[in-house]
């Protein structure tokens, strides 16, 4: 047995992955830099994590409610499927913070990304990349909802301690 | 009677971890433990799924013993680690670290394997156990330098 799979068969879904990590990494290149590297590098991090904490807890055995691509093994194809993570929290958050969401547009932001990350999710369903053995489209929908409120809340508290500890750092210089 | 074991440890040890003054900047303490759940977390999928050499009880106190454990006792004890290691000068004292943490969270390990939270099926061997984490920490540490860099460079830390 390898350590990771190759995949069975090179199709819908290992093409939906690909397409979906080309279109979404040149998009959010192509974005004027907003954040410092520190805050790019934890918005990153907290991303796999969460993913990867969610995929123990739903994916992996004894519960098994879905599995990535064309097995319940670990492929290739799984590995790359989580790099579309952080790009997309990247994306959610670089307009959070262009647009300046305070108040009742937080409601409505998460709202409407969660609205889009239940549709994303619905593609790749459709594409095999997906496939639920106990898992439902709607329980996902209540995930991103409850996942983009993270998100939110930990850029909030990071930027604010990255401000703080770099005005401290520059007042502090001689 | 498990799970209030385990999350009693994890919640000592939360406190203590909060409570021990550190010498990591706050930014490294979340990249040190979030680093460490997607490392481990890669592994775990490895190990898991396609070895299946580490099996997790299906019970559902089981499986949040193994998801505490998992996500935050060795994280916080790997993010420990990387804070003592700024407290130490010499190479000596810094392997010596290495191998008594690493050493705990293999003991962890089999200790999670006889209360019966995971079954270590054959042909895992404790020299995997601790390759795992030695590779872990290598790497995590490796990491670590390079974003120390960026604090500085960013004036985060000095």
């Amino acid at each position: 047995m390898n350590v990771l799979e190759l995949p069975k068969n090179f199709d819908y879904n290992e093409w939906m992955i690909i397409i979906s990590l080309i279109a979404t990494y040149t998009f959010a290149f192509r974005l004027p830099k907003r954040f410092p590297q520190t805050i790019t590098i934890l918005i990153v991090l907290f991303s796999f994590s969460l993913e990867k904490s969610t995929d123990l807890i739903l994916e992996y055995p004894p519960y098994t409610l879905y599995y990535l691509n064309d097995s319940t093994l670990f492929e290739l194809s799984d590995f790359f499927t989580c790099f579309l993570y952080p790009v997309f929290g990247y994306i959610l958050l670089h307009y959070y913070d262009k647009w300046n969401i305070r108040g009742i547009s937080n409601f409505f932001f998460i709202l409407a990304g969660s609205i889009f990350g239940t549709l994303f999710e619905w593609i790749t369903v459709l594409a095999h990349v997906f496939e639920y053995t106990g898992w439902k489209l709607e329980y996902s929908f209540t995930v991103y909802l409850l996942v983009i409120s993270l998100y939110i809340v930990f850029f909030n508290f990071v930027k604010k301690f990255f401000i703080r500890a770099n005005l401290k750092n520059i007042n502090d210089l001689p | 009677m498990v799970f209030n074991i385990v999350l009693a440890a994890n919640l000592i040890f939360l406190i203590f971890f909060v409570g021990v003054p550190k010498k990591l900047h706050l930014f490294e303490i979340l990249f040190c433990s979030m680093l460490t759940v997607f490392l481990q977390g890669t592994f775990m999928a490895i190990i898991i799924l396609n070895y299946k050499t580490i099996q997790v009880n299906p019970h559902l106190f089981y499986v949040w013993s193994f998801v505490f454990n998992r996500f935050l006792l060795y994280p916080l004890l790997i993010t420990w680690l990387m804070d003592l290691y700024l407290s130490v000068r010499s190479l000596g004292s810094k392997i010596t670290l290495t191998l008594i943490i690493s050493s705990v969270m293999v003991g962890i390990e089999y200790i999670s394997n006889w209360l019966k939270i995971i079954h270590l099926a054959p042909p895992w061997k404790v020299w995997w156990s601790y390759a795992e984490w030695l590779l872990l920490i290598f790497v995590l540490y490796l990491f670590l330098l390079w974003f120390r860099k960026i604090l500085k460079k960013e004036m985060i830390i000095r």
